[in-house]
């Protein structure tokens, strides 16, 4: 409601003046973001060093560890993109195997290594929360899903955590709201910026899919759009509320760990149906990478670095340096 | 102020300057360290200081176990000091005998769901969460317990305030926070009350990441408050009241000042980092290493990264608890300004809207100077009436900066309500606490 009632009233005027006073400085935006994220790391474990040393070692390993995985990814976006290891016919699909390997098979195995038992579910209709939390962690997660709307490559979670810092969100309930509504805004945000006449942005997979087989033109275009936005948040909000307690059910009767198996084995048996076996090596590398952000307890979202990397260090001159350290093109 | 705030203003600096805006138009990403240097003073500081910092006493009231790394930690019973009282851990084990089994052992009770000897007869290991401490005799016993006792706290921080009045030199008490199963903090609170030299530690719920209390969660009175004496003076210098909950537990400094002994909340922060000293080191610092590097705008980026630096060293000055502002000049941190302080996250917004305003303003009017093909975006004498070309950037930067400037009257306001509020902690009007305070008040000092 609140993102159709925006875009249709103040967003028609002020949107296409943002998009022209901030479009050249897109890439400034996101190597800004970057290099905050790796600033802001909040090192978890530092106070439990025992001498300044170790408490120093531990504090930089969390955040070194991120860095490692940032550029890590970074190289293997380089290898999926630049090396020509993914066969061109399959090259729609390039990313494919980074994406599974880095949050996909991680997720899986840890939920088969961990063996947890998850609890019975409390499906009452109780909200656990404060309106406070409410709003921060609405305002939050509008602020977020707006700038991941609107800057390419920033991804929702990215621009959750400037969110939460605009809007001061502090808590684990908090985060979920604004996680929840910073993803609403950025998928539905980014698809609706198409419908806009004078602006011309396509931001997001579902955009670019659309974009390629129909483009509006026109107001009536853009009203209609709000008007199935503001229809289908109803729709989908009776939906989750059955939905959700349908799963929580679910959760506590069918077993996580095979649920786990059976995931993982979609998922290695798709990568290989697109990439084929150079898809499944890239993969398992993309998966060890996956797993050192676990290990080092820092964010799984570097492994977006196999995204930023390539397009920043192109931005600013320094693809040359990467292909010739991976021997692409030499 | 949050971390991002500072960050952005940094960057916004570097949006006065055409030629660092012409740069980062065509890729050239150098202007960025003018966000870094905003953002440096909170770095240097939580990811370095804050480590190296010398710690006298650190008070761990629940240690926490070194692989799952929440508490309680199990203790075995030849391995509990008897200067671990009060220390919340669990022993674990069977019952082989059971010797008694009284009225007064109903927590016992509770926690098994079964009388003593029905487990005992089970056979079942059991859990006992508590902390060791000693009745009137000295006979030392196992309270049963979910929270360690406060009067641990308040007897460290009230040895540390002693010791600092008379070794002269600052002391510093590190307090660890209580991270409980299921991402959940016992909360503990600490007041100061120097008329009667009292440090009170108060022993509250179980609280969320955000804050929000568990229902049924709170400590039973005769163990929800300690207090201790000190035997010098002392005064509370920081206005919030010290309450530990999620995240990190904090570092309290006392040092002696004149005839009292002042607290200095985390010692290590908004020193030398935080000063217009270090704003004008750092520029000067990010200016050479951009020259060394050739970068030709050095003279831009030195001058954007000082004022990035020094907004951060303005904005921390808008809260409560101000800087170390021209060392080695000045070596005493200044009090805030206490804006907005009963809602900081409002002023925090209102100054990230305002770096947003000054983005958009020197964006907007340095277009033509960085792109001569392309106008203005924002014309207003185009739009409104009566205003000239020359009046239009300076109506649409009050336009822009309109709503920061609304908060922050109001954050003027705010400040009287929030000093008169602080006067008397809320929490000790609560009924919960007025008992236990009583109850507490009687054995100061503990058995």
């Amino acid at each position: 409601m609140f993102l159709a009632l925006f875009m249709t009233t103040i967003g028609v005027y002020a949107m296409p003046v943002i998009y022209n006073l901030f479009s050249p400085y897109y890439w400034f935006a996101l190597l800004a973001v970057v290099i905050f994220m790796f600033m802001s790391e909040w090192p978890k474990e530092a106070d439990l060093g025992r001498t300044p040393r170790e408490k120093l070692w531990l504090a930089w390993r969390q955040i070194l560890g991120g860095l490692l995985v940032f550029f890590a990814s970074g190289i293997l976006g380089f290898v999926a993109t630049y090396s020509g290891l993914i066969k061109l016919e399959s090259a729609f699909a390039r990313l494919t195997p980074l994406f599974i390997g880095f949050f996909g098979v991680p997720w899986v195995l840890r939920n088969i290594l961990s063996k947890k038992e998850i609890p019975r579910q409390d499906t009452r209709d109780v909200v656990e929360t404060a309106p406070s939390a409410i709003i921060v962690g609405s305002a939050s997660g509008i602020i977020g899903g707006g700038i991941a709307a609107f800057f390419p490559i920033i991804t929702g979670g990215m621009g959750a955590l400037i969110g939460g810092h605009m809007a001061s969100s502090r808590g684990d309930d908090t985060f979920i709201i604004s996680q929840g509504a910073a993803r609403l805004v950025y998928y539905t945000g980014a698809l609706y910026f198409l419908f806009h006449p004078t602006m011309r942005v396509t931001r997001g997979s579902v955009a670019w899919l659309v974009g390629g087989l129909y483009t509006p033109k026109t107001w009536t275009e853009f009203y209609a759009g709000a008007a199935v936005i503001v229809f289908a948040a109803g729709l989908s909000f009776l939906v989750t509320l059955y939905l959700s307690k349908a799963v929580s059910k679910l959760l506590s009767i069918i077993s996580y760990e095979y649920i786990s198996i059976a995931v993982l084995v979609f998922l290695v048996g798709l990568v290989l149906y697109l990439t084929g076996l150079p898809g499944l090596l890239l993969m398992i590398a993309a998966t060890t990478v996956g797993f050192t952000a676990m290990v080092f307890n820092t964010r799984l979202s570097y492994c977006l670095g196999s995204l930023i990397l390539p397009v920043l260090a192109n931005t600013m001159g320094f693809s040359g340096f990467f292909f010739w350290l991976l021997g692409i093109g030499w | 102020m949050r971390g991002w705030t500072h960050y952005f203003s940094g960057l916004a600096m570097a949006t006065f300057f055409p030629p660092l805006l012409s740069d980062l138009a065509r890729g050239v990403m150098w202007p960025v360290l003018a966000g870094v240097a905003g953002y440096l003073p909170d770095f240097l500081d939580f990811k370095f200081k804050k480590f190296l910092w010398k710690i006298d006493y650190e008070v761990d009231p629940a240690p926490r176990d070194p692989l799952k790394k929440i508490s309680p930690r199990r203790v075995k019973i030849n391995e509990l000091p008897v200067a671990g009282r009060w220390r919340f851990y669990y022993l674990e084990g069977f019952i082989e005998r059971v010797i008694e089994e009284s009225e007064d052992y109903f927590k016992l009770r509770e926690m098994f769901g079964a009388s003593i000897r029905e487990v005992a007869s089970s056979g079942k290991r059991v859990r006992i969460p508590g902390y060791l401490d000693q009745d009137e005799q000295g006979n030392i016993y196992w309270n049963v317990a979910d929270a360690p006792h406060p009067q641990l706290i308040a007897s460290v921080i009230a040895e540390a305030i002693d010791r600092a009045y008379e070794t002269g030199r600052m002391v510093t008490v590190k307090l660890h926070n209580i991270r409980m199963p299921g991402d959940f903090y016992r909360r503990y609170m600490i007041y100061y009350k120097p008329s009667t030299r009292e440090i009170m530690v108060f022993m509250g719920p179980l609280v969320s990441t955000g804050g929000l209390p568990l229902e049924g969660t709170m400590t039973p009175e005769y163990r929800r408050v300690g207090i201790a004496k000190t035997k010098h003076p002392f005064t509370k210098v920081y206005p919030r009241p010290t309450i530990i909950d999620a995240f990190s537990g904090p570092e309290i400094g006392f040092e002696r000042v004149g005839d009292t002994v002042e607290e200095v909340f985390i010692p290590w922060h908004r020193g030398f980092s935080h000063s217009i000293t270090g704003a004008i080191v750092i520029g000067g610092l990010i200016g050479l290493i951009s020259l060394l590097a050739g970068y030709a705008n050095w003279m831009y980026l030195a001058i954007a990264s000082i004022l990035g630096f020094l907004m951060h060293v303005i904005e921390d000055q808008l809260g409560l608890m101000g800087s170390v502002l021209l060392p080695p000049l000045t070596k005493r941190r200044i009090r805030g300004l206490m804006l907005g302080a009963n809602k900081p996250g409002l002023m925090n917004f209102a100054t990230n809207w305002l770096m947003i305003a000054l983005m958009t303003w020197n964006l907007n009017r340095y277009m033509p100077l960085i792109d001569p093909t392309l106008p203005k975006i924002i014309k207003l004498s185009t739009l409104v009436p009566g205003i000239t070309p020359d009046m239009e950037d300076a109506l649409l930067l009050l336009l822009l900066a309109l709503p920061t400037i609304i908060v922050y009257i109001w954050g003027i306001f705010d400040r009287k309500k929030y000093l008169e509020r602080i006067k008397e902690v809320e929490f000790l009007k609560k009924e919960e606490y007025k008992e236990a305070l009583e109850e507490a008040r009687e054995e100061v000092g503990g058995f």
